[in-house]
C-alpha cells in the first residue's frame, strides 16, 4: 500500500510540475502582442493548448488523489505489476548523470571526441557491468573500437564537426 | 500505374534491394529484442539518411525496417514470453505455451507466415486505397485539414493505453512542445523565455530520440535484473501444411483486414490492430477456451493482424500526410527533414516518393518471410544480447546522431531532456505515442486552422457547414464524448462490484 501511495504522491508531484508550467506559458503569452493581419495571433493556440492542459492536469490530481483515499478500490494494488527484480533506478541515474557530463563536454569541447566518446562509452559500460574484472577488457576493447569508429565515421564520412 | 512499375523496377535494382535487406534484417533483429524497438531503430536510422546518395534508398530503408521490426517481435514474445516490440503481446498469450509444449518451430513458422500474409493483404488495400483517397484529399480544405488532425489525436488518445484523460494531455503537451521559436504565420517569437537557443524551436529528431530511445534506454537499465527464462529456437516444424493453410485461411483473411482497417485509423498502431483481431478470433471460435493455452489461431490473428496494420498505417500517410501509426509519425518527419511534404499532392508533384513507400512494404514483406524462416534459429541467439554492452552504444548514437543534426549542442541538451521527459510520463502511465503524433501534428492543425479562419474572416462555420469537416469533427466529439462516457462507467462498476 505504501508504494501506491507513495506512487500516487509522484504522480500528484509530476501533474502540479505540468500545471506550474502551464502557467507560465500562458503567462508569458499574455505579453504578445495582437496581430492586425489575422484572426488568431501567435498567443491563442498555445494559450488555448495551456488552458486545457491545466484542465486535464486538475483532473488528474483529483483523480489521483481519489484513489489515493484508503477506501478506495482494494484490488487495484494486485493488478499493479509484480516486480520479482531489483529495480536499478540509482544506475539509470548514474548513466543519466554520465549523458550529461558527455553532452557538456560536448558542448565546451573539453576533450577530443576521438577520447571522449569511448570514455563516455566505458564509463557506462562500467557502471552497468559493476565494476567485475570479468568485463572490464571486453568492455574498454567495445568503448575503443566503438567510440573511435564511431567518431572517425561521423568526422571524415558524415563532415559532422565534433570537437 | 507506371510511377509504380518505375519505382518498384528501382528497388528491384541491387543497391536499393541492399537497403531493403539491410532494414528488414535490422529491424528484425531489433524487434526480437526485448527493450528495442522499431521506432528506437527508425529514429536513430534518420539521421544517417542524409548521407545516403538519395531519398528514395533513405525511404526504402525506413520502410524496410518499419516491417521487420514489427515482425521480429513474434521471436521474443514466443521464446522469452517477452513482446520485442509491443504490437507482440498477443502473440506470447499463445507463442509461449505452444513453445513449452516443444512446439517452438511452429510457432514461429505460424507467426512468421501470418506476418507475411498480414503485410500482403494490408499492401492490397494500400495500393488499392491509397490513389483513390489522394485524389479525394486534393479536395480538401484547411478546416477538412484541420478536424482531420483534431480526430487523429482524439483517436489516438481514446485508443491508446491508459485512460481517456492521460492520452488526450500527452497529445496537448507534444503540441504545446513543437509551439516555441518563431511563429510561422507572423514571424513573431513565442514561448522562448529569453534563450536565443530556443528561437528556432526544438527540432523534431532530437525530441524523436529523446522520446522514444533515451527514455526507453533508462527504463531498460532500470529493469536489466529482470529474470528471464529462455527457450531454444528450433526449425522443426516451421513451414505451414497444406492442412494448417485450409485451417487458418478464414483466421488470416479476417485478422488482416481487421489490423489494415485498425491501422488505417489515424494514429492508432499495430498493438491494437492484434489485441482486436485476437479478441474477434477467440469470440469466433468453436473452442474459445483453448485461447491462451498455446492454441495456433491465437499466434495467427495477432501476427497477421499486427503486420497488417503497417498497410493500413501507410494509407493516411501517403495519401493525407497524416501518420497512421507512431513510426508512420517519424516516417514523416524523415519525409520532412528531406524536404518532402507529405500529403496528397505528392501523388501529383512527386509520384515515385509513394510508390516507392509502397513497393518497399510489398517488397520488404517478401523478404521478411524469407529472412525470417531462414534465419529465426541464429535471430534467437542475439535476443539475449548483454545490454550493458548494447545500451551505451545506443545512447551515444543518440547524442551524436542529434548533434550531427546541425552541428550544435542544443539539440544533444533536447534530446537529452525530452528524454526525461518520456520517462517521467511514462512512470505515470501517460502514453507517449499521443504525444509525439501531437508534435508532429500542431504545426499543421495550427496553420490550418489560422488559413481558415483568414479565408471565412474569423467565423469558424465552416466547421460546421462543410461536409467533410462536420462529419471529422463529429466522429472526434463522438469518441471524446464515448471514452470519457465508458471511463466513468468502468469506474462506477468496479465500485458496485466492490460495494456488493
Amino acid at each position: 500500500m505504501n508504494d501506491k501511495r507513495s506512487s500516487g504522491w509522484f504522480e500528484v508531484a509530476v501533474y502540479s510540475a505540468l500545471l506550474f508550467i502551464v502557467v507560465s506559458i500562458f503567462w508569458s503569452t499574455l505579453s504578445l502582442p495582437a496581430s492586425t493581419r489575422e484572426p488568431l495571433g501567435s498567443a491563442s493556440i498555445p494559450q488555448i493548448v495551456s488552458v486545457l492542459i491545466g484542465l486535464l492536469c486538475v483532473i488528474l490530481i483529483w483523480r489521483t488523489l481519489a484513489e489515493m483515499r484508503p477506501a478506495a478500490d482494494p484490488t487495484a494494488e494486485a493488478e499493479d505489476e509484480a516486480v520479482s527484480h531489483r529495480r536499478r533506478t540509482d544506475k539509470a541515474a548514474i548513466c543519466l548523470g554520465i549523458a550529461i557530463a558527455f553532452a557538456f563536454a560536448l558542448q565546451q569541447r573539453l576533450l577530443d571526441a576521438v577520447i571522449l566518446t569511448p570514455a563516455f562509452l566505458l564509463a557506462l559500460m562500467l557502471v552497468l557491468n559493476g565494476f567485475r574484472p570479468r568485463t572490464i577488457l571486453p568492455s574498454v576493447a567495445i568503448a575503443l573500437i566503438v567510440g573511435i569508429t564511431t567518431v572517425y565515421a561521423f568526422k571524415n564520412f558524415f563532415y559532422i564537426d565534433l570537437p | 500505374m507506371d510511377a509504380f512499375l518505375s519505382a518498384t523496377g528501382h528497388i528491384l535494382t541491387p543497391a536499393p534491394l541492399f537497403w531493403c535487406f539491410l532494414g528488414v534484417a535490422l529491424g528484425a533483429i531489433v524487434g526480437a529484442i526485448p527493450g528495442l524497438s522499431g521506432s528506437m531503430l527508425i529514429t536513430m536510422t534518420v539521421p544517417l539518411t542524409f548521407f545516403m546518395g538519395s531519398y528514395y534508398d533513405a525511404l526504402i530503408l525506413l520502410v524496410a525496417m518499419y516491417v521487420g521490426s514489427v515482425s521480429g517481435g513474434l521471436v521474443s514474445a514466443t521464446l522469452l514470453r517477452m513482446p520485442g516490440t509491443p504490437s507482440s503481446i498477443m502473440t506470447t498469450l499463445d507463442g509461449y505455451p505452444m513453445a513449452q509444449r516443444g512446439q517452438v518451430g511452429r510457432a514461429l513458422g505460424l507467426g512468421i507466415t501470418a506476418s507475411f500474409v498480414g503485410g500482403l493483404i494490408s499492401w492490397v488495400f494500400l495500393i488499392g486505397l491509397s490513389p483513390t483517397l489522394a485524389v479525394w484529399a486534393t479536395y480538401f480544405g484547411p478546416w477538412e485539414y484541420f478536424t482531420m488532425v483534431l480526430m487523429a489525436l482524439v483517436l489516438i488518445a481514446s485508443l491508446s493505453q491508459g485512460s481517456m484523460a492521460k492520452g488526450l494531455l500527452a497529445g496537448f503537451l507534444g503540441m504545446l512542445a513543437s509551439m516555441p521559436g518563431v511563429d510561422p504565420s507572423t514571424g513573431m517569437l513565442r514561448l522562448t523565455f529569453g534563450f536565443d537557443s530556443w528561437a528556432g524551436g526544438f527540432s523534431l529528431l532530437p525530441v524523436l530520440l529523446g522520446v522514444f530511445v533515451v527514455s526507453q534506454v533508462l527504463k531498460y537499465i532500470i529493469d536489466a535484473e529482470r529474470p528471464v527464462l529462455r527457450i531454444a529456437a528450433s526449425n522443426e516444424g516451421i513451414f505451414m501444411s497444406l492442412a494448417d493453410w485450409k485451417r487458418q485461411a478464414t483466421n488470416l483473411i479476417r485478422s488482416s483486414v481487421i489490423g489494415t482497417w485498425i491501422g488505417i485509423l489515424p494514429g492508432i498502431g499495430a498493438s491494437i490492430g492484434s489485441i482486436c483481431a485476437y479478441t474477434a478470433a477467440k469470440n469466433l471460435s468453436k473452442t474459445p477456451e483453448k485461447f491462451g493455452t498455446g492454441i495456433d489461431d491465437g499466434v495467427v490473428a495477432s501476427e497477421a493482424a499486427n503486420n497488417a496494420t503497417i498497410g493500413g498505417a501507410l494509407v493516411p500517410l501517403v495519401t493525407m500526410g497524416i501518420p497512421g501509426s507512431v513510426i508512420d509519425a517519424i516516417l514523416i518527419g524523415a519525409l520532412l527533414m528531406h524536404n518532402l511534404q507529405p500529403g496528397p499532392l505528392l501523388f501529383v508533384t512527386n509520384p515515385e516518393v509513394p510508390y516507392t513507400i509502397i513497393s518497399t512494404h510489398l517488397i520488404a514483406n517478401c523478404m521478411m518471410l524469407v529472412v525470417m524462416l531462414l534465419s529465426v534459429k541464429w535471430m534467437s541467439k542475439l535476443i539475449l544480447v548483454p545490454t550493458a554492452y548494447l545500451m551505451p552504444i545506443i545512447l551515444m548514437f543518440c547524442l551524436i546522431g542529434s548533434y550531427s543534426l546541425q552541428n550544435r549542442p542544443f539539440d544533444v541538451w533536447v534530446t537529452l531532456a525530452f528524454g526525461v521527459i518520456g520517462f517521467v510520463l511514462e512512470k505515470v502511465k501517460v502514453p507517449l505515442a499521443p504525444f509525439v503524433i501531437g508534435f508532429i501534428l500542431a504545426v499543421l492543425a495550427e496553420s490550418e486552422l489560422r488559413s481558415g479562419l483568414m479565408a471565412s474572416a474569423g467565423s469558424i462555420t465552416p466547421l460546421f457547414t462543410r461536409p467533410v469537416a462536420a462529419l471529422f469533427l463529429t466522429v472526434s466529439i463522438f469518441m471524446l464524448v464515448w471514452s470519457f462516457w465508458s471511463d466513468s462507467r468502468g469506474a462506477r462498476l468496479r465500485k458496485r462490484d466492490l460495494v456488493e
